[in-house]
């Protein structure tokens, strides 16, 4: 059965201000699979991801998500697609002044037409769902940052978004509350089978969830290879990106 | 969702958002309000359900509970049932958690938050005395090595130079209106020829530099603090104090220091436009520069100018010491930085108000 793309670039060129960081990204992205975009530090990873949400335009190409072309969308047509995914942001960006609840309710007192009991127990839901129900009136400031960036999920997820960006999910945290994180996000793909896309760098995360591994490298301008991460981390042709899944420093042994 | 449903709705396959949105503009939530008894609701139909279709049946059922019913869903697929159950459960475990009875603080007497409030005042009044005891023991570094005059440099420029056009342009319609009116009641008497003397000896003597120091409360103080109270919420000056560099000697003091340098030039500045403003209402009434000159010549001594400058000096002092301090107690939450920013506005008019007050009592016991 032909799987079906719900994101896709063509020729897309990254960077912004004027800046080019890679010139001919290429990539597809299938319903209800996890894909790690990967690459080494300051090669545009989180420009892509800026990119695929529309916050900043790309320099050329098309990005398209499930059918629509995202980068001429405006208006209406760009508020439909933007409740198409939901985006955790790496701080969590929760809003401070709200209370963890309050900021999952946010999305859907903007956009849904439910009474205020359904509302709450579609927000009471998700904060079960990443474990969250007996914070549930505390203040952002008052969670630690495992917990921060599971609030952001559950905000990330409010509107059953068919897409989930996740923007570094397991940085800061300790390696039990990471692996913790990891279960929550393949749990949520697998039950409501969503697609997530997630930049990380975290070996243990890549290994443990995804379906597939993009590796984004400047000199090749685009995607250096893509794949399984097994296949990436023993078989990859590119000495470079064996070398990013040994930790190794330099390619001598290559 | 004009009227309830008459009878128990027909659930779709697909119970996603946009279902329940309709499910629920037909009315049935408020169904279940008037269902009473015992209901059954045939799920066979659903297959698939989404956040909002698993948190629409959880909410049928609680709505005809509140009302003396009972709402069994027959034919449900297992994991959506599951999934309720889920739910019902972690409530269960989030009611008896000890972080939600950890979450209301018990209350505080009211003579005990008095108590605690007076304290705390207290202590902030303390703290801020330390302050400037600190400050003033920075200044001894003020020729060493370890001032950072480049920071100093860079404050001198946003504070002082870049505020010089908006400095000069309120002083001069200060003049310009200053002169106009009070030009109405002297022509009465004759006396619009003594509007030159009035706006010298007011602009030179007192408001150019009071309309400043109030410009640069709103422009500098409120500066100061923003820049200092986002520092803090980065965690910048913790790491400062970790690196055993004191925040007020190496944010505070360049700061203090270029805003004490920049209030007496803008005063000049101002008072200098005023002066301008109010020659323009003089020629406009058809006196000769020469006059006006020579009016201010007679009304306004040297040492008018030497006092209002001193007092400028201790002004941009306070105005800009008062900014720092309210921006290194900032908060670290997001609200902070602007609690901080409009403290140091207003802290900083008020303390120049009274001080003006001060200074104006021991100038007259004094006789200037």
């Amino acid at each position: 059965m032909e799987r079906e793309v719900v994101i896709s670039c063509e020729h897309l060129a990254t960077g912004y201000n004027g800046v080019k960081l890679m010139a001919d990204v290429n990539l597809q992205i299938y319903r209800g699979e996890i894909v790690f975009i990967l690459g080494g530090s300051g090669c545009g990873k989180s420009t892509l991801l800026k990119h695929l949400i529309g916050q900043v335009p790309p320099i050329a190409g098309t990005i398209r998500i499930l059918g629509q072309d995202a980068t001429a969308a405006e208006g209406p047509a760009r508020e439909r697609l933007q409740r198409a995914f939901g985006m955790m942001y790496q701080s969590g960006a929760l809003f401070g002044n709200l209370s963890v609840l309050e900021n999952v309710l946010l999305p859907l007192e903007a956009f849904t037409p439910f009474p205020s009991d359904l509302r709450e127990a579609i927000a009471r839901m998700k904060l079960a769902q990443v474990g969250l129900l007996e914070r549930a009136d505390a203040m952002p400031s008052e969670l630690s940052g495992g917990q921060r960036k599971r609030a952001a999920i559950a905000r990330a997820m409010a509107l059953d978004p068919p897409i989930l960006f996740l923007d570094e999910p397991g940085a800061g945290l300790d390696p039990i509350t990471a692996a913790t994180l990891d279960a929550l996000i393949r749990r949520l793909s697998r039950e409501l089978g969503m697609t997530v896309v997630i930049i990380s760098h975290e070996l243990a995360s890549i290994e443990a969830i995804a379906d597939r591994a993009i590796y984004l490298d400047r000199t090749a301008q685009g995607v250096l290879d893509q794949g399984p991460p097994r296949y990436l981390r023993d078989e990859s042709p590119h000495a470079v990106i064996r070398n990013f899944f040994n930790r190794r420093a330099d390619d001598a042994d290559a | 969702m004009a009227r309830p449903l008459a009878t128990c709705p027909t659930l779709p396959a697909a119970l996603t958002q946009d279902a329940v949105a309709t499910l629920c503009r037909e009315g049935a939530l408020l169904w279940a309000e008037q269902a009473a008894g015992a209901q059954t609701l045939d799920c066979a139909a659903v297959t698939v359900a989404d956040g909002a279709g698993v948190a629409f049946l959880w909410v049928l059922q609680q709505r005809v509970r509140a009302h003396g019913g009972e709402l069994t869903l027959v034919k449900l697929l297992p994991e959506l049932s599951a999934r309720l159950e889920g739910y019902a459960q972690a409530q269960t475990q989030a009611a008896a958690s000890p972080e939600v009875l950890g979450a209301q603080p018990p209350r505080e007497h009211p003579i005990a938050a008095l108590g605690r409030r007076a304290c705390e005042g207290a202590a902030a009044w303390g703290a801020s005395v330390a302050y400037l005891g600190e400050v003033i023991c920075a200044l001894g570094s003020l020729f060493s090595r370890r001032f950072r005059w480049g920071d100093c440099r860079l404050a001198f420029q946003r504070c002082g130079a870049e505020a010089v056009p908006v400095s000069s342009l309120i002083g001069f319609l200060l003049g310009l209106i200053l002169a106009f009116q009070s030009a109405i009641p002297l022509k009465m008497f004759g006396g619009e020829g003594f509007v030159g003397g009035l706006v010298g000896i007011a602009l030179v003597r007192e408001l150019g530099l009071i309309i400043t120091a109030i410009l640069m409360a709103g422009r500098t103080g409120s500066a100061f603090a923003a820049e200092l109270g986002t520092m803090k919420v980065n965690e910048e000056i913790d790491a400062l104090e970790t690196m055993g560099l004191k925040p007020v000697h190496f944010l505070a003091l360049p700061r203090i220091v270029a805003g004490t340098l920049a209030l007496p030039f803008l005063s000049l500045f101002a008072t200098a436009a005023g002066l301008l403003g109010g020659w323009v209402v003089m020629a406009v009434l058809g006196f000769p520069p020469q006059y006006y000159l020579d009016q201010l010549q007679a009304f306004v001594a040297l040492g008018d100018l030497l006092g209002s400058l001193a007092k400028a000096f201790l002004f941009g002092f306070m105005v800009s010491a008062v900014g720092c301090w309210q921006g290194l107690r900032a908060g670290r939450d997001a609200g902070a930085v602007g609690t901080a920013t409009t403290a140091a506005v207003v802290t900083g008019i008020v303390l120049l108000a009274l001080l003006e007050g001060l200074l104006s009592g021991v100038f007259y016991a004094m006789g200037w």
